[in-house]
């Protein structure tokens, strides 16, 4: 496998999907964002969304606070300092990714 | 090359650190507040002396209070986000030390010096441009203001108001009068946006 084709494969999954990278995406821009805004934002059902930030907590790049505001429970979400390396880290990856591509040879 | 991310993820960053701009219902008080407050100064005023003198801080605290409530809606209706701190240090800055300067000169220059084009008018066409590519891009209607306001530069050399007094009442609730339409428009671009659905609500492992 050359190389570009076995840089893709380590592209960092739980980043990658793209569910998850615009969450990722829409966190890096905030302090924290609450379960309803992140809705809103990718159209998701409550059970995926819950679903990929239960994923993104597991990873290690998101943190889930439930609360209660007043009598109504309020779930927030933030990135944690490994999540915010890790979207860097994706976007710095995808472009070594592209250039790379450009620099493919084709095989003899 | 740096890749950029598509222009959707672009767009849900940009929303998302500028999320309390775009709640463009908001500014609808504080524009019409400004409306009534040019209005107050005006002869056509229908309430009395003392009741002109009361109406801007009426209309300020009004304005405010009404921006404040409208907060609570988009909070309840579209979700809360925290604002990163000092993630706006920059345009802060700018803000204080370049933009509302040069609006409070123009407005001086425009009232007191009553020059023959509406100094305010170009200045705030830039400030209204530099204020939508500040705060997340989008909202084309702004770039529609800021023409007029450039446009309306030239207003009294054509002899379409009279400089001085005229002028700043025409500026100001022009200022206003974009402050209401621009917020609805505001309004609208967030809903579209914040009713996606479907857009990553696909088929797949979790």
């Amino acid at each position: 496998m050359s190389k570009p084709f076995k840089e893709f494969t380590a592209i960092d999954r739980v980043v990658h999907e793209p569910a998850r990278l615009a969450l990722l995406t829409a966190l890096s821009a905030c302090e924290s964002a609450d379960f309803l805004y992140l809705q809103r934002l990718t159209g998701l059902s409550k059970g995926n969304l819950s679903g990929h930030l239960t994923k993104l907590e597991g990873a290690g790049l998101v943190q889930i606070d439930k609360h209660f505001v007043g009598k109504v429970p309020q779930t927030t979400a933030r990135l944690t300092d490994e999540g915010r390396t890790a979207i860097a880290q994706y976007w710095q990856h995808v472009d070594r990714l592209r250039e790379a591509s450009f620099r493919l040879a084709p095989d003899t | 090359m740096t890749v950029q991310p598509s222009p959707d993820l672009r767009r849900l960053h940009a929303i998302t650190a500028n999320y309390f701009f775009w709640q463009g219902l908001r500014w609808v008080p504080p524009g019409a507040a400004l409306i009534l407050f040019v209005w107050s100064t005006m002869p056509s005023f229908p309430l009395p002396a003392a009741w002109r003198d009361a109406t801007p801080w009426f209309a300020l605290t009004l304005g405010l209070v009404a921006s404040w409530l409208i907060g609570k809606y988009y909070a309840h209706t579209y979700g809360y986000v925290r604002s990163l701190p000092g993630m706006h240090a920059r345009r802060n800055a700018v803000k204080w030390s370049v933009v509302y300067p040069m609006i409070a000169l123009a407005l001086m220059v425009d009232g007191l010096l009553k020059p023959s084009i509406i100094v305010s008018g170009l200045v705030f066409a830039v400030s209204i441009e530099a204020y939508r590519r500040s705060t997340g891009g989008g909202r084309r209607h702004y770039v529609l203001a800021s023409v007029l306001f450039a446009a309306a530069t030239f207003a009294p050399a054509l002899g379409l108001v009279q400089p001085g007094r005229d002028v700043l009442a025409l500026v100001l609730g022009s200022l206003g009068g974009v402050y209401m339409i621009g917020g609805v428009f505001d309004h609208l671009e967030l809903r579209r946006v914040l009713q996606a659905r479907g857009d990553y609500d696909h088929v797949e492992t979790v």
